[in-house]
């Protein structure tokens, strides 16, 4: 391995292009920035949006009425959502989804579907708003167009593991081409952080949460790790079928599908309300049900729909639907397939909006010139329920209107050249990937992460209490202390691996350490030994810094500058998974 | 595990899944693709989609995860 084969210039680095980056690096170009764009996978086709495909996305009409939206946000987040941020929707959403709209269009891509010549809108039985259908799978293929026909420097497969940073300002990334092996030193006035997540589950590997990790190291302020989100996913599910994500079933049903049993009755009529509004929790609840009550097998019913649903449904699903119909030899649409049981171990499902880097209303971060978007940054305007709408409805927001403040940001700053202290830096972190990869005897990441995931299983919804927390927190620095030293690398392939691990015990870290802070229940973490809400002494935000190697916690007011938050305690508690 | 392995009486080894695929699963020796890493899979279809030939095998489940995934 070559100490550094690669030093690439620029105002922005974008590291990450999903729909947040890609987003980003667009409008950074047209602020006349010049942008790098490095991705983990390839160009625009990794992370969440590409595995989430087509799903549906929220933002505000012009002709919606804007106090419905403030209260969505406001009440399905258990109160935590930033209500500047809401504001900035409110406002600037639609102009977003136009500048997608344009962009597909330009390149003969149709993103948003449409029905009767309008945008195709739905309701989600959980959401009291009205969605818009987005087909990611052509959003990415335009970014990708439009990106390669761009001035933007373009680099795949290099995963950036390191942030440069010189008296409180950013100033580039190292990062590892892990199909070559060569080094590659980034050096830019700004950086946006658009790495997506941090996922411990099945369906989704290659989020791991280095983001969180490298701008926790430089000390950038990070925010509402408390907020778990669906952290563990049912343990008896019924998957498979057509949709294979409760997300895109339940936008399946919005758009009239069914699920059915054998005698073909809809089992919602054997729901109870409680069941009805407790999202996928819920369904699975029903769909038990119907199993023990000898009605199983229950299925997914597409071949009632009218054609231009069957239509809007296979586009949004095309992957989906081809890895159906070479499996069963079925079409979907034409013949009812049955849901299988899936009998799996509670698994960690804390992706998506669990918490970030903390950022102001243009994006940046407590680190100077370094800015967070998407997933990457702190939830602002999640709901308590990851899947419906907001979060890609975030992605689009913060990444599409970061480019005029990188490009203000840059307009004031001279580029910083390598300096002493980066060297030590990218030495250093060379060293990391080569110890690495020299190490003889150790264990491979794949048992690391197996290992990892085993201790947070039984720190579950049904356990969440202090001593349970503790435990588990516990065993994770026991873990990173003791395990993770031991990671060895057999190759490029293991090495990224490696790296990734490395990452998703710190953010477990985070994410326990957050939880355990919180002294009350909300926003999907339901602790056991405090049932309820306590907006008196929580209506608070819970953020941590580094600080002489400790991880320093604090809180801050949420705003209530256009909903009131009641002063109440004892507030009933409903996780919404 | 989800990627059952290539039908290699279809691929004409284009290399487009090694490609696209987010985690690494496919390599490349001597112009031949295959699968290297099948339990890093996370069952995403994108190689079917991007696949000619219909030559990549995917089981239609998501993966189980643990303990069925990975090597202990
Ligand atoms: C199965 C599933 C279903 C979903 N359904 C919905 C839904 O219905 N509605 C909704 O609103 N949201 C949904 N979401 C969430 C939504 O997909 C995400 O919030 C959104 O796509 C995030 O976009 P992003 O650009 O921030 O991150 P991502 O799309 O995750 O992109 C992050 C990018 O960064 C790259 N990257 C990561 N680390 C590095 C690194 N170290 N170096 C270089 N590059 C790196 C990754 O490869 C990736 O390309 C779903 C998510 C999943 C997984
Ligand atoms: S995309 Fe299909 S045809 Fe091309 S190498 Fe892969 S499996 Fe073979
Ligand atoms: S399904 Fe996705 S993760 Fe699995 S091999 Fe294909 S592209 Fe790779």
């Amino acid at each position: 391995m070559d100490e550094i084969k690669h030093v690439i210039t620029g105002d922005v680095l974008i590291i990450g292009s999903g729909l947040a980056g890609s987003m980003a690096a667009i409008s950074c170009l047209e602020y006349g920035q010049k942008v790098i764009v490095v991705n983990k996978g390839k160009m625009c086709w990794s992370g969440s949006t590409a595995v989430c495909g087509g799903n549906d996305i929220a933002v505000c009409f012009p002709e919606d009425d804007s106090a419905l939206w403030l209260k969505a946000f406001v009440e399905s987040s258990d109160y935590t959502a930033d209500q500047n941020w809401i504001e900035i929707f409110l406002k600037e959403s639609y102009t977003q989804l136009l500048k997608l709209e344009k962009l597909g269009e330009k390149h003969g891509l149709e993103i948003f579907p449409k029905q009767n010549g309008a945008f195709w809108r739905i309701n989600r039985a959980i959401n009291p708003f009205r969605t818009v259908l987005c087909n990611l799978y052509s959003a990415l293929k335009a970014f990708s167009k439009e990106l390669k026909a761009s001035n933007a420097v373009l680099y795949e497969r290099i995963m950036i593991t390191k942030l440069l940073e010189q008296e409180g300002k950013i100033t580039g990334a190292i990062g590892i081409h892990y199909r070559t092996g060569e080094v590659y030193l980034f050096q830019a006035k700004a950086v946006v952080l658009a790495t997506g997540c941090c996922t411990y589950k099945a369906d989704l590997f290659d989020v791991c949460g280095e983001g969180y990790t490298m701008a926790y190291e430089i000390g950038a302020k990070m925010m509402s790790f408390d907020r778990g989100g669906a952290i563990m996913r049912p343990k008896d599910v019924m998957r498979g079928g057509l949709l294979c994500s409760s997300a895109s079933s339940s936008m399946a049903n919005a758009l009239g599908s069914k699920l059915v049993n054998r005698e073909g009755v809809d089992i919602k009529e054997h729901m109870t309300e409680e069941e009805k509004k407790l999202g996928r929790m819920g369904q699975d609840r029903a769909i038990q049900r119907e199993i023990e009550q000898g009605r199983g097998p229950v299925y997914e019913d597409f071949i009632n729909l009218p054609d231009t649903v069957k239509t809007v449904l296979s586009q949004l699903r095309c992957a989906a639907v081809k890895r159906v119909q070479l499996e069963y030899g079925k079409n979907p649409f034409v013949e009812t397939i049955p849901m299988e049981h899936v009998e799996q171990t509670i698994t960690p499902d804390q992706s998506n909006r669990m918490g970030g880097v903390w950022i102001d209303c243009t994006g940046q971060t407590s680190i100077e010139g370094l800015f967070a978007v998407g997933d990457a940054s702190c939830p602002k305007i999640s709901f308590q329920h990851p899947y419906n709408g907001s979060d890609l409805g975030w992605a689009l927001l913060s990444g599409g209107r970061v480019g005029k403040y990188v490009a203000q940001y840059c307009a004031d700053m001279t580029m910083n050249s390598q300096s002493d202290l980066n060297d030590i830096q990218v030495r250093k972190e060379v060293a990391r990937y080569r110890a690495l990869l020299e190490k003889k005897d150790g264990v491979r990441p794949d048992e690391l992460k197996e290992m990892l995931i085993q201790i947070m299983i039984p720190y579950d919804i049904r356990h969440c209490n202090e001593k349970a927390m503790v435990q588990c927190l516990d065993k994770i620095h026991d873990f990173i202390q003791q395990d993770l030293p031991r990671a060895k690398a057999e190759n490029l392939h293991e090495l990224r691996e490696a790296l990734e691990v490395y990452s998703m015990a710190h953010v477990a870290v985070m994410i326990v350490s957050s939880e355990l802070y919180r002294k009350e229940s909300r926003v999907g973490v339901r602790r056991e030994d405090y049932p309820f809400m306590d907006n008196l002494h929580w209506k608070k935000w819970i953020g941590f810094v580094k600080h002489e190697n400790q991880m320093c916690f604090f809180t801050e007011s949420i705003p209530e500058n256009l909903y009131e938050i009641p002063d109440e305690v004892n507030t009933p508690f409903v996780t919404r998974l | 595990m989800s990627i059952k392995g290539i039908d290699k009486t279809l691929c004409v080894n284009c290399g487009q899944c090694y490609d696209i695929c987010p985690n690494d699963v496919f390599a490349i020796a001597e112009g031949k693709v295959f699968v290297k890493y099948p339990e890093d899979c996370q069952s995403c279809a994108l190689c079917l989609l991007v696949c000619p030939k219909e030559a990549c095998k995917i089981d239609n489940m998501r993966p189980t995860a643990l303990p069925a995934r990975g090597r202990i």
